[in-house]
């Protein structure tokens, strides 16, 4: 065999290099023009979205309890991360500007006509397949913001009629939106879509070829090709579309809001290019909600269908009463965005935005220990920062103040419990209505006529000892040994514990055992039960949280509870006469 | 060799025809539409039948339906103040495919005592019908913050998208303790249907 150069060894072998050149070989009538280059930065995005999509793929796992961690890994731990992340996020943002800018060219162009009509409209199948990806994308992190709009979105699929509650059923997997729901958008949004995004971009191109480039032919030239000129603007434009991509994705990485919480509040706003459809809801209420869900978006979508057989004048005027519609549907959809920016910049909204910002951000500081097997919803449920307070409020404040927490009256004060202040003020005026003066335990008279100022500050003093741990203000030692004096003279008449009983009969000696008070021990044993005998015995109120609580949150009502130590106790002065027996 | 064009060319089968006889062609033709028909719904059926049985959200074989009775103790009875609704939070075991939470929120209801007696108790759903984001509670009376459906003091819609009222659920009191049996009902529609789960 003669020799030959290697394009044409594997000419003869494959067939390769005829069917590269026979590929960038598309005619072009009128020559390369600038406007014609969104096609080309649309199918340079997609490519990155699989690119992106691929490498995610190899980090994320898709389950309630992992798909956030997972995320947030991606994110916050991988090299690179946040940007494949971005570049993914951002490239949907990219793809949405460029699909209205291509259409919008197709249209002006009237590329629309024949024979491109079934090409234009699988391009409009392309492009509500696109929108389908960004929906089944959007809730995959499990997290706050996708979550709730995702939720919204396969609601308003349910509340169609007739076929709705079906489709929402196979969407979402049966009735509750969750694991099943997260498996299959994933399926839809890694595989089924994309495939048929594949094929679909596929078939598009490959009409575009048949039919030749949409030219200019007044221009001349008829015989132009889309190679090398168009397709150096295409590649050109492409770049300055990844880069400007890039810089979004670097600049501001895609968003990670706080696990999925189903039992939260949480205001939920679409993505910006599905707010005008969002706030079209709005302005149909009730039984009408079906011309903002369907009838509206159905006649826009059907009149872009129909346009090919609509728009067949050549008249400037005609053409422009035609598109009317667009444009103005286009005006519609921008007035309706800025009407929900409106909507948003209320006070309340901007509340619940600040405390899902800070919930997320917690949400992440926590998760760089490690996140539990139960997940990240549990991981903040349980964040010690934030979960004693949260218990404390659910089954403490419903009967004890804490400033800033409660303000029920049906127990004592908690402020500053534990404290020589707090002590302080209970021997003053135990039945002080911040005090014991709501309860049914009345036996108490105040202190300050027996004791007197030095006895008050020196059992005061006894009593923090008794609470006391390492790091915090020590007790005056010498204070302590008299308040124990004083107290085991005179105050274990009626208290419980070792001392004096002598004064008067031992015999009802029910009153607390106060050798613990303000440790953690006394406080487990009250929230135990505090109806002990040890403790406020028959007459107590409060309920026993033994299996209210598991220990784990039992820990954190303790350690929440002491924690008040610190804070300013409640002021009591004197206790009014006419109330002492 | 003969082509199968000169074949059929040179041999006319309407010649050998007799009644019920079908050309040769013909029934290669449907030999290979039943097979592949055939072959793909072996394959089609089971695949389909997976991806909308799931959508019918079957039980777990281990979980008896309702292995409780479906009350679940919410709040105290002496904790809720006349005209004052208090929300509370259904806790109890979610059930989500494969996944079994214990002391998950199931739900969240608003609570409202109309006076003394504890039949005047009514427990509203906080999903808001709409689209199911959760109701709050301010002093004109209900909201829901996604779309702004205002409800009144009891539940009724007044303004926004909401098709329906708030939904109500079942409560009682026993022993003090506030009971209510959670319910999940289809959102959007002015019907109140109920979600089986």
């Amino acid at each position: 065999m003669e020799p030959l150069g290697w394009k044409a060894f594997l000419e003869e072998r494959t067939g390769l290099p005829s069917a590269l050149a026979r590929a960038f070989d598309v005619a072009m009538p009128g020559g390369p023009r600038w406007r014609r280059v969104f096609g080309a930065s649309l199918a340079m995005l997609l490519l990155l979205e699989a690119l992106t999509g691929v490498a995610m793929m190899t980090v994320y796992s898709p389950g309630i309890t992992t798909a956030w961690s997972s995320t947030w890994y991606l994110e916050a731990v991988l090299p690179w991360g946040r940007m494949v992340r971005g570049l993914h996020h951002f490239g949907t943002h990219a793809i949405v500007v460029l699909l209205a800018l291509h259409l919008a060219q197709v249209v002006i162009d009237r590329a629309t006509r024949r024979p491109r009509e079934l090409n234009y409209l699988l391009g409009l199948a392309l492009a509500g397949l696109v929108l389908f990806a960004t929906m089944t994308g959007f809730p995959l992190a499990w997290d706050q913001r996708g979550y709730w709009v995702s939720r919204i979105e396969t609601g308003i699929i349910g509340s169609v009629p007739v076929l709705g509650p079906t489709l929402q059923r196979l969407l979402i997997g049966g009735t509750h939106y969750g694991q099943l729901t997260l498996t299959r958008f994933y399926t839809l949004h890694v595989w089924l879509v994309p495939l048929a995004l594949l094929l679909g971009v596929w078939a598009h191109v490959a009409m575009v070829r048949r039919h030749g480039l949409k030219g200019d032919a007044a221009r001349g030239d008829t015989d132009a090709r889309w190679w090398p000129g168009q397709a150096a603007r295409d590649a050109l434009v492409a770049l300055i579309t990844v880069l400007l991509v890039t810089w979004m994705a670097r600049r501001w990485g895609a968003p990670l809001d706080a696990p999925a919480d189903p039992s939260s509040h949480y205001p939920a706003v679409p993505e910006w290019f599905f707010m005008p459809l969002s706030q079209l809801l709005k302005h149909f209420p009730g039984r009408r909600q079906i011309i903002g869900t369907m009838v509206i978006p159905g006649v826009l979508t059907t009149f872009l269908a129909l346009l090919p057989w609509i728009d067949r004048s050549s008249s400037r005027l005609r053409r422009g009463l035609t598109l009317a519609p667009i444009a103005l549907a286009g005006i519609g959809a921008l007035v309706l965005g800025l009407e929900l920016r409106r909507d948003l910049a209320t006070p309340a909204f901007r509340r619940s935005e600040r405390a899902a910002e800070a919930t997320s951000r917690r949400a992440r500081g926590l998760a760089r220990a490690g996140i539990p097997p139960e997940g990240p919803l549990e991981m903040v449920r349980n964040d010690p920062a934030v979960r004693p307070g949260e218990l404390f409020v659910q089954y403490c404040g419903t009967c004890h103040a804490v400033r800033g927490m409660s303000r029920q009256q049906k127990g004592p004060r908690l402020d500053g419990f534990g404290s020589r202040d707090w002590a302080t003020a209970f021997l003053t005026w135990p039945d002080h209505p911040e005090l014991m003066g709501t309860t049914e335990i009345h036996d108490m008279p105040g202190q300050r006529r027996r004791l007197h100022d030095d006895g008050m500050r020196a059992v005061s003093e006894w009593l923090y000892s008794r609470g006391y741990e390492p790091g915090e203000a020590a007790p005056e030692s010498a204070l302590v040994s008299a308040g124990e004096a004083i107290y085991r003279r005179r105050c274990t008449t009626c208290h419980q514990g070792e001392g004096d009983t002598t004064e008067t009969e031992a015999a009802d000696r029910d009153a607390p055992n106060l050798d613990a008070w303000g440790s953690r021990a006394y406080i487990r044993a009250q929230l135990i039960n505090a109806g002990a005998p040890e403790n406020y015995g028959a007459r107590n109120h409060m309920p026993r949280f033994h299996d209210r609580l598991n220990e784990r949150e039992m820990t954190m009502v303790v350690d929440y509870v002491r924690s008040l130590r610190t804070r300013p106790a409640p002021t009591v002065r004197d206790e009014p006469p006419s109330t002492t027996p | 060799m003969h082509r199968p064009e000169s074949c059929s060319g040179s041999f006319d089968s309407r010649v050998w025809k007799y009644p019920g006889m079908v050309d040769r062609r013909k029934a290669l033709k449907v030999v290979v539409g039943f097979a592949g028909a055939a072959a793909a719904g072996v394959v089609v059926f089971p695949a389909a039948a997976v991806v909308a049985s799931s959508a019918n959200a079957p039980r777990l074989p281990g979980r008896r339906a309702g292995g409780d009775d479906g009350w679940h103790p919410v709040a105290r009875w002496d904790d809720l103040v006349v005209a004052t609704p208090l929300q509370a939070h259904i806790i109890g075991a979610e059930v989500d495919a494969w996944n079994v939470s214990p002391d998950r929120r199931l739900g969240t209801v608003w609570l409202l005592r109309g006076g003394e007696g504890t039949e005047t108790l009514r427990a509203l759903s906080a999903v808001c019908p709409h689209l199911g984001c959760l109701i709050e509670h301010s002093a004109r009376g209900f909201v829901c913050p996604c779309h702004v459906s205002d409800f009144d003091a009891a539940g009724t819609a007044l303004r926004g998208p909401s098709p329906r009222s708030m939904d109500p659920i079942e409560s009682r009191v026993r022993d003090g303790e506030v009971e209510v049996r959670w319910a999940q009902f289809r959102l959007g529609g002015a019907d109140r249907i109920r979600e089986e789960s």
